[in-house]
């Protein structure tokens, strides 16, 4: 038996095998029960005694030299077949991702959470209150006489049995006020109505958020420091603030406050009107028939409360130019914002 | 309110800087410039001319020096005799110089050519400016029209009724602002003699002052007051009613002028109302009358709603001679109760509810009246006056009050002496014509005004935070809706008013309809989040979007008991969009799949039990029963509701009462902790009539099964009458059985299915096959 002719095929082969299914084969024509090493061996004892250790040898070397030739050729293919894998697998990364009806909370809501969330953070407790309302919660007690001119500030929409749709969310602190014990700080985001012509800018219904804190001692100072620290929850520090006075028949001393333009830093740009302040609050010194119409007492207490358009602020940070789409299903828009 | 730049300086020292004034009003006044109108010359050599002629399709016009002929084009048909501006060849209007064209040697241009706005109120024919014989022929135009000038449109607060006038405007401005300005003489009047008024409602009407004036002209008035009217927003009309209507502009005082000859029994009586009695105003309207409604009468009727509007039976006309001019204080509060119960708003309304100035009264009855006879000619017969003026009230200011409201401790005399009032006793004189000042708040607004508010320290509060219960609806709304959103569902916020035809159409009952809607379209209160639901799935539809998944936590007003319903509506497929054909049609089971998955997060335990709605369909709809109770509703849309509101695609619905999650918020479910030992399945493959709710299959199964029951999965269920028959079906389920502690023997499995094949087979099921695997 020639080893060397052997070898010499052996590493022949190997240079040809291409798949691990030929490498197998190899090695089970070299290295198999009835391979072409174990017919060596086998042939051994055959052998004269002084060639058998020498044969011996031989075998056991190119049984080695076998092994490791299978195990480096194993290595290569199974990388070789790994990359084809690999190529095989390959997608175009730049195709669009599934689209499903991923869900989503109303930006309407996730503006109430964020004020509801600087209110909490302040001391305001959440309230909620009914958008079908009587004359008393909605104007009496809010310090609106009836047949005051006043009542035209706000155009109500009447219900039967001398109900209405509340007009603000002021009617809110009237059914707190009554429900609880001063100190009362309080915060309510809802629906309020108004009865307008429908246009992009005015609809029938919008949205308020509003604060109230009735205690001892509440000041003017106390009205801006506490608003001061509400804008920079909402819009972050470094905002100027602008108080100007104004009425609303629930507080005396009434007034508007305007942050500093967060568009253009107070430079002035479209959003603002080139004014450079975007007037955003209303606000004052709770009016002490209000106390005295839900039996506080204003040689007591005194208080202030702040309200704002949701509606307008989304509108404003997310370019919205019609109010009406904020009430609109339209998934292309919902899912936008 | 409009005013005018050149009515406001009459009141004004000369080197006033206006603009500077309007900018910082708002800073210390409750009011806002909406709107400045700039009046400036944009034209050059434009006169005032003469029709003279008609010729050509062109007019002939006297332009002082000459006569031209004028094109016509762009007017309407202009009468011989008036006078109108003329813009001659080589005039210049805008960046346009006039040319002449053929044989016409200049137009006639209109306002709007000439850049004025329309808030100016000229007397005006087709858009064409328009001017008495006063102003001569050959005037240059910007000087008939007094170029340069200004026009603001101010918000005034209601209870700022000192503001609405040019005269009350100014006089605040000096307080304000410091500005110095001129004040009008105002005569003094002490004789009241005549004995036609008669005050029966001395309440209502705490001063009255009557002018009889005779032998007047009804004309129209000379230019310069037509001008001063128009700037202030007002159209001139004629003498007698344009006087009236300057102090009302002017100085706030409303009036009005009876024609005398009409008022019967030489009597002018002021009262309330008769029940019944009617008028009909000078708008032409007849209106009902009651006992709280003031007004004006005649020996015989009501000639006018006092302080609201006049009646067409003593209404000036050309043809009037003897005029009877009333100034008056009437309550706000009579005038206000009239205006609202009548439904009827004026000028006068307006100022009368807001409060006038109540110490002037006389006098400008004294002035308007010798206005009149100066313009209009004739003589005062009498002067007749009725209650006191007042000049000034007392406001009490509670100083401790004050300082608590300014965070510190005033002089707050110094205070109230810097706003020009004076301080007696803790009292504080101001003004009569301050109906906005009352209170000790009222005081203390007008100081910080007067600083401005930067002047006041910001000042942070310290107080104890405390946890109030008041914050869990608004949390059972927040998480539910986060669960919804989580489960692939769209958020919206739909409109609570609506169309009461859409409501029908979705059969949920009627809606209560609002007294006062601004439209059909808007008129009642949804009795169910349905119509809206529907509403925007065909907008959506109408958009191209046919798959959708939308969610409302909203209100709703069945009869008006207002309450918070949870509306789900998908239709379509879950996947919009895949290039590789992935589907996930949303039919009642993929919405049932989700609402499962939410009662199991909120730990409620719910069934399903076939149920009939009228807006849901009838072999796909079921009730949520939770502890024998319906809370909601899942199932297909009606299909006679698809089509009536021709929706593309049927979408499923579900209702929940929002109530639910409420009681349910601090219920935790029990967690299911992942157990290591093997589980064992086996599979069931049976024929069961198609009657047989699953439920009660999944109930038998799991009675029968042993403590080790972990998991029943439904596999696969089909029909097919040749194959297993008619009116069955086949099922095929998987049972997980699972022990906590160790591996369940194949043996002690195959004793529980025992059990269960026995109890299916009583229940009229045919087992085809077990499976079995480890």
């Amino acid at each position: 038996m020639d080893v060397r002719s052997i070898r010499e095929e052996l590493l022949k082969s190997f240079e040809n095998v291409r798949t691990l299914e030929e490498l197998e084969a190899l090695r089970v024509r070299f290295l198999g029960k009835k391979g072409v090493i174990q017919q060596g061996f086998k042939k051994l004892k055959e052998l004269p005694p002084e060639e058998k250790k020498a044969m011996g040898k031989l075998l056991n070397d190119l049984r080695k030299e076998v092994e490791e030739r299978l195990a480096s050729v194993r290595e290569r293919l199974l990388e070789e077949e790994r990359k084809q894998q690999v190529e095989r697998e390959r997608i175009d990364v730049t195709m669009p991702g599934t689209e499903l009806a991923w869900g989503s909370t109303h930006i309407l809501r996730k503006a109430k959470e964020e004020l509801q969330y600087i209110a909490r953070k302040l001391g305001f407790t959440i309230v909620d209150g009914p958008e079908v309302e009587d004359d008393f919660h909605n104007f009496e007690a809010l310090n609106f006489p009836p047949y005051h001119p006043s009542r035209d500030m706000q155009d109500t929409l009447f219900l039967p049995g001398g109900l209405l749709l509340r007009t603000h969310t002021s009617a809110v602190q009237i059914r707190a006020l009554q429900r609880k014990k001063p100190p009362v700080r309080i915060f309510t985001v809802g629906r309020v109505y108004r009865r307008e012509e429908v246009t992009a800018r005015k609809f029938l219904a919008f949205h308020q958020a509003e604060g109230l804190w009735i205690d001892k001692k509440v000041s003017i100072g106390h009205l801006k420091g506490v608003l001061a620290e509400f804008i920079k929850g909402f819009f972050g520090p470094g905002y100027k603030l602008r108080f100007r006075p104004s009425y609303f028949p629930f507080v005396e001393p009434g007034m508007e406050v305007d942050v500093e333009c967060v568009f253009c830093g107070g430079k002035g740009c479209k959003v603002c009107q080139y004014s450079g302040w975007l007037e955003i609050l209303g606000a004052g010194m709770v009016h002490p028939n209000v106390l005295r119409a839900v039996g506080y007492d204003p040689e007591e207490y005194t208080g202030f409360a702040f309200g704002m358009g949701v509606d307008r602020m989304v509108m404003l940070k997310y370019g919205i130019n019609d109010i009406r789409l904020l009430f609109d299903g339209n998934q292309k828009f919902l899912r936008s914002v | 309110m409009i005013v005018s730049l050149s009515m406001m300086k009459k009141f004004l020292g000369d080197d006033v800087n206006i603009d500077d004034i309007m900018h910082r009003l708002e800073h210390h006044l409750e009011v806002e410039v909406e709107e400045t109108y700039d009046l400036v010359q944009n034209f050059y050599d434009v006169v005032v001319g003469r029709i003279i002629d008609k010729k050509d399709k062109g007019y002939v016009v006297d332009i002082g020096d000459k006569q031209i002929l004028v094109s016509s084009f762009g007017t309407v048909d202009l009468p011989r005799y008036m006078q109108v501006a003329v813009a001659p060849v080589g005039a210049v209007i805008g960046d346009t110089t006039v040319e002449k064209r053929g044989q016409y040697e200049g137009i006639i241009p209109t306002l709007s050519m000439l850049g004025i706005p329309e808030v100016a109120m000229l007397p005006s024919e087709g858009g064409v400016s328009v001017f008495p014989y006063d102003v001569e022929v050959g005037t240059p135009l910007e000087e008939a029209l007094g170029l340069p000038d200004k026009i603001f449109d101010i918000y005034i607060a209601p209870p700022r009724g000192d503001l609405g006038s040019v005269w009350g405007f100014v006089r605040e401005l000096g307080r304000v602002f410091g500005v110095e300005i001129k004040i009008p003489e105002f005569p003094k009047v002490d004789i009241s003699e005549g004995d036609i008024v008669s005050i029966e409602s001395l309440d209502d009407t705490p001063i009255y002052a009557g002018v009889l004036i005779k032998g007047v002209r009804i004309e129209e008035s000379p230019w310069e007051l037509q001008r001063t009217l128009a700037y202030l927003g007002i159209r001139p009309i004629y003498n007698v009613v344009d006087i009236t209507n300057y102090y009302l502009a002017v100085y706030g005082q409303p009036m009005h002028a009876f024609d005398w000859d009409k008022v019967k029994g030489g009597k002018v009586i002021v009262r309330r109302a008769r029940d019944g009695e009617v008028i009909t105003t000078l708008d032409g309207v007849e209106r009902k009358l009651d006992e709280d409604i003031l007004v004006i009468a005649d020996a015989e009727k009501p000639i006018a709603i006092a302080g609201v509007m006049g009646g067409e039976n003593t209404e000036v006309s050309e043809d009037t001679e003897n005029i009877f001019l009333e100034v008056a204080y009437f309550t706000p509060i009579v005038v206000a109760r009239s205006s609202r119960k009548l439904a009827l708003r004026t000028d006068a309304s307006y100022r009368f509810e807001r409060g006038i100035d109540p110490s002037k009264i006389s006098a400008y009855a004294k002035m308007a009246a010798e206005d009149i006879v100066k313009m209009a000619g004739g003589q005062i017969i009498s002067f007749e006056k009725v209650g006191a003026e007042w000049d000034s009230k007392e406001v009490e200011l509670n100083e401790k009050k004050a300082n608590i409201l300014v965070g510190k401790e005033l002089d707050w005399k110094k205070e109230v002496v810097d706003l020009g009032f004076e301080y007696k006793d803790d009292k504080v004189i101001v003004p009569s014509f301050r109906h906005d000042l009352n209170i000790t708040e009222d005081i203390v607004d007008e100081v910080v005004k007067k600083w401005g508010y930067e002047a006041v320290e910001e000042e942070l509060p310290t107080y104890a935070v405390t946890w109030e219960p008041d914050d869990e609806v608004v949390r059972v709304d927040e998480r539910l809706a986060h669960e919804l959103a989580a489960h692939g569902l769209m958020e919206v916020w739909t409109l609570s008013l609506m169309d009461p035809d859409d409501v029908k159409k979705a059969r949920v009952g009627e809606g209560v309809p609002l007294l006062n809607p601004v439209s059909k379209l808007y008129s009642v209160m949804r009795p169910h989040l349905l119509p809206s639901l529907l509403i925007a799935q065909k907008s959506n539809e109408a958009y191209g979007i046919e798959d959708v998944f939308l969610f409302e936590i909203g209100k709703i007003f069945p009869e008006l008991k207002e309450q918070r319903q949870v509306g789900i509506l998908v239709s379509g497929n879950f996947v919009l969009s895949d290039w590789r054909h992935l589907s996930v049609p949303a039919d009642f089971f993929f919405l049932k799949g989700i609402l499962e998955d939410i009662f199991r997060r909120w730990g409620i335990q719910a069934e399903y039990r076939p149920t009939e709605k009228p807006y849901l369909h009838p072999a796909r709809a079921a009730a949520i029963v939770v502890d024998g109770e319906e809370v909601g509703v899942i199932g297909d849309l009606h299909p006679d509701i698809v089509d009536a509101f021709d929706l593309r695609k049927r979408p499923v619905v579900a209702f929940i009462d929002f109530e639910l999650f409420e009681k349910y918020m601090n219920r935790i479910p029990k967690a299911q902790v992942p157990v290591k030992s093997p589980a064992l399945w086996r599979d069931i493959s049976m024929i069961v009539p198609k009657g047989l709710p699953m439920e009660e299959i999944i109930k038998a199964i799991k009675d029968s099964a042993g403590q080790y029951l972990e998991s029943i999965d439904i596999f696969d269920v089909f029909e097919d009458e040749k194959k297993i028959g008619k009116d069955l079906r086949s099922i095929a389920v998987r049972l997980v059985f699972r022990k906590p502690d160790g591996a369940i023997e194949s043996e002690e499995a195959d004793k529980y299915m025992e059990n269960i094949y026995n109890r299916l087979e009583s229940m009229n099921i045919t087992i085809r096959k077990g499976k079995e695997r480890r």
